[in-house]
């Protein structure tokens, strides 16, 4: 309710501005110099808000989730210098203390491992994964997409079959298949999730970029005289550019999701690489005796999720300039 | 300077356009006016190779003495923009909505000329104030959203004519414009055409925006030249039907003394529509349509030429010469 209130204001402020374009340009013979009547137009807003209100008026969802994307980020960068203790040490007579026990915030595992200190080291794991896979399907599926797209009818429908197909391909079976044809591992984790995210990312630009190549400024730049693949590089990529963003997030949260389901089963990180999906499989026989040890992968896995599907909710919101300019952030 | 000769463009079975002759001389203003789909448009960016992909052009189009029909994509981009300049109907739609207004000005003088950055800067500048957009500086980095109607189409017309073209094709550039802005931006065109004497191939609907802005006018009614001469003949003295049915279509505009007489006329109309592709009459395609038909309307006109390269296809054109004359008073 908070947030849909604060929404409706911003908006009703920010009408003003777009008009004054429209009024002082009518005709191109307008003076848009004429500062007086600028002056007029802004003396109406009140003064120009302060950066902190500026922040505050950006959409919630973009908020949040950059704040738990930041910490996401932030616990997986720091794991690199400083974990509290070492997340592959075994004490043993420290195992499986509980929560808040002294020097180890989340407790010990089986082996007496601190739960914090893998967690960190797991976060790293999630980000190294997901971060490779994600960017490069989302820039090999685009490209395929864009190659769709800009193609003749006939090799169109060719290539937009075989992207059904890999859309179609079951991708866990995928990387079933690579675990027992090349090893479990990290590597195998990455590899499935690109194979997976490819045909998911051209099958999402073919629509708009067909789309954007049927419009006029796209004839117009026929008619001075680019070629098809600048245009599809230089006029239709930046206009689904925001859609690409908000796709490399929904997909980053599906490849954290994803990464952490191998290693669950066994496919992914191999021990005694940390990984969230490997705390989660190895708790599982605790279930009953040491319950945090699901509990904090678990909450781990969900922020971070979360995080991502929310930062590309709120970009979604502000990379169009259109709308960007509507809502006073331009 | 641009010569067209047997033009046709088919799709599928259907020919949408089949123009025997029409001819732009260098620096001169040829006005195409016709009804919605009768491949005014369709013959407008032919001539630029823009025609849909399916479209099959048979013919000659040639421009200063090279010959357009048949040259491949490559080789037509060349042309594109830097001889040939063309504006669109929409504004709105023909700018990159992410793309700010300086750097879309300059796409076309990075493609055609080799000018360093600053020179480019200083040549968008221009162009933008050759356009009498002002503040041109500022302008450089709006975004095209952030512009009205009538600037986006003057920024349209700053692309077109980024190169030096020696022919500019516009599209309709003022219908999706109100009409103070109209006036504006058809004033602007006319001055540019004769500064830089740049040929000028006018594309509407509206006859009042043809007759102020050419010199030449071709009427063209599904898909043929039925009309083609000087504003005054095929304003003042058409043959046509077509031709003297749309020019009676039109409101006059009166003096107040004989207001009451035209608010009370009746307007006159052109009973029917323009039929479906394919489904045109044999012999004149107006038949039908037309108030004077003849027993040899059913075969298909030759083009007759009377004085001061005054053509048109009509086996029974108007006689009465004066008959139109002063009918379109337009005032613009």
């Amino acid at each position: 309710m908070f947030c849909l209130t604060r929404g409706s204001v911003t908006v009703r402020k920010a009408r003003l501005l777009p008009d004054t374009t429209e009024h002082h340009g009518q005709g191109g013979a307008g003076e848009p110099g004429s500062d007086l009547f600028v002056d007029a137009v802004v003396a109406d807003v009140p003064e120009t808000p302060s950066r902190w209100k500026r922040i505050r008026r950006l959409p919630l969802p973009l908020l949040v989730g950059s704040f738990l994307v930041g910490s996401f980020l932030t616990v997986a960068f720091v794991s690199f210098i400083w974990t509290p203790h070492d997340p592959l040490k075994l004490v043993v007579p420290d195992r499986l203390l509980p929560v808040g026990s002294p020097g180890y915030l989340f407790g010990t595992d089986k082996f007496g491992r601190d739960v914090l200190s893998q967690l960190m080291v797991g976060a790293r794991n999630s980000l190294f994964v997901s971060l490779l896979s994600t960017s490069v399907a989302v820039v090999v599926g685009g490209l395929l997409g864009l190659l769709t797209a800009g193609s003749g009818p006939r090799w169109r429908n060719v290539l937009s079959r075989l992207v059904d197909v890999g859309v179609a391909l079951p991708g866990i079976l995928i990387a079933l298949v690579l675990a027992t044809s090349t090893g479990p591992g990290n590597q195998a984790a990455i590899i499935a999730i690109i194979f997976w995210f490819i045909p998911i990312a051209a099958r999402v630009t073919i629509g708009p970029a067909r789309q954007i190549l049927a419009l006029d400024y796209v004839e117009a730049a026929y008619a001075y005289g680019r070629s098809k693949w600048y245009v599809l590089l230089r006029h239709v990529t930046p206009n689904i550019g925001p859609l690409l963003i908000v796709l490399a997030s929904v997909m980053f949260a599906a490849a954290i999701l994803i990464e952490a389901a191998l290693a669950f089963l066994g496919i992914g990180a191999q021990p005694p690489t940390a990984s969230w999906g490997r705390l989660l499989q190895e708790s599982q026989p605790l279930l009953e005796a040491a319950p945090a040890l699901m509990f904090f992968p678990g909450v781990a896995i969900v922020l971070t999720v979360l995080g991502f599907n929310l930062l590309g909710d709120g970009l979604r919101t502000i990379l169009d300039p259109q709308q960007a300019s509507r809502s006073g952030l331009m | 300077m641009l010569e067209i000769k047997d033009l046709q463009v088919t799709i599928g079975r259907h020919t949408i356009v089949d123009i025997e002759r029409l001819d732009v001389a260098a620096g001169s203003r040829l006005g195409m006016v016709g009804e919605s789909g009768s491949g005014k448009t369709m013959t407008a960016m032919t001539i630029v190779g823009l025609q849909p992909n399916d479209a099959v052009v048979t013919g000659s189009i040639t421009f200063e003495g090279r010959e357009l029909v048949g040259l491949s994509d490559r080789q037509l981009a060349a042309v594109r923009g830097r001889d040939i300049g063309v504006i669109f109907q929409d504004p709105a739609k023909a700018l990159n909505p992410m793309m700010r207004i300086g750097r879309q000005v300059a796409e076309a003088i990075r493609l055609h000329m080799d000018l360093s950055r600053e020179e480019i800067k200083e040549r968008v500048l221009d162009l933008l104030t050759q356009v009498q957009l002002p503040d041109a500086a500022n302008l450089l980095r709006r975004y095209p959203h952030q512009l009205s109607g009538g600037q986006q189409q003057r920024v349209l017309i700053a692309i077109a004519i980024a190169c030096d073209p020696k022919l500019l094709i516009a599209d309709e550039p003022t219908t999706a414009l109100d009409v103070t802005v109209q006036n504006g931006i058809l004033d602007l065109l006319r001055d540019l055409s004769v500064s830089r004497k740049m040929g000028l191939l006018f594309v509407s609907h509206d006859l009042g925006v043809i007759q102020t802005i050419s010199q030449t006018i071709g009427v063209i009614y599904g898909g043929h030249l039925v009309e083609y001469g000087p504003v005054g003949q095929v304003i003042g003295q058409s043959r046509h039907r077509y031709t003297q049915a749309l020019i009676a279509a039109n409101p006059g505009i009166a003096d107040d003394e004989h207001l009451g007489e035209v608010v009370n006329q009746r307007l006159d109309v052109i009973r029917g529509s323009v039929p479906a592709l394919g489904k045109f009459p044999s012999g004149c395609r107006f038949r039908g349509r037309c108030t004077a038909e003849i027993d040899a309307c059913a075969e298909a006109p030759e083009i007759s030429v009377s004085e001061d390269g005054h053509t048109f296809k009509c086996w029974n054109p108007v006689q009465g010469a004066a008959d139109t004359e002063g009918a379109l008073d337009v005032a613009r």
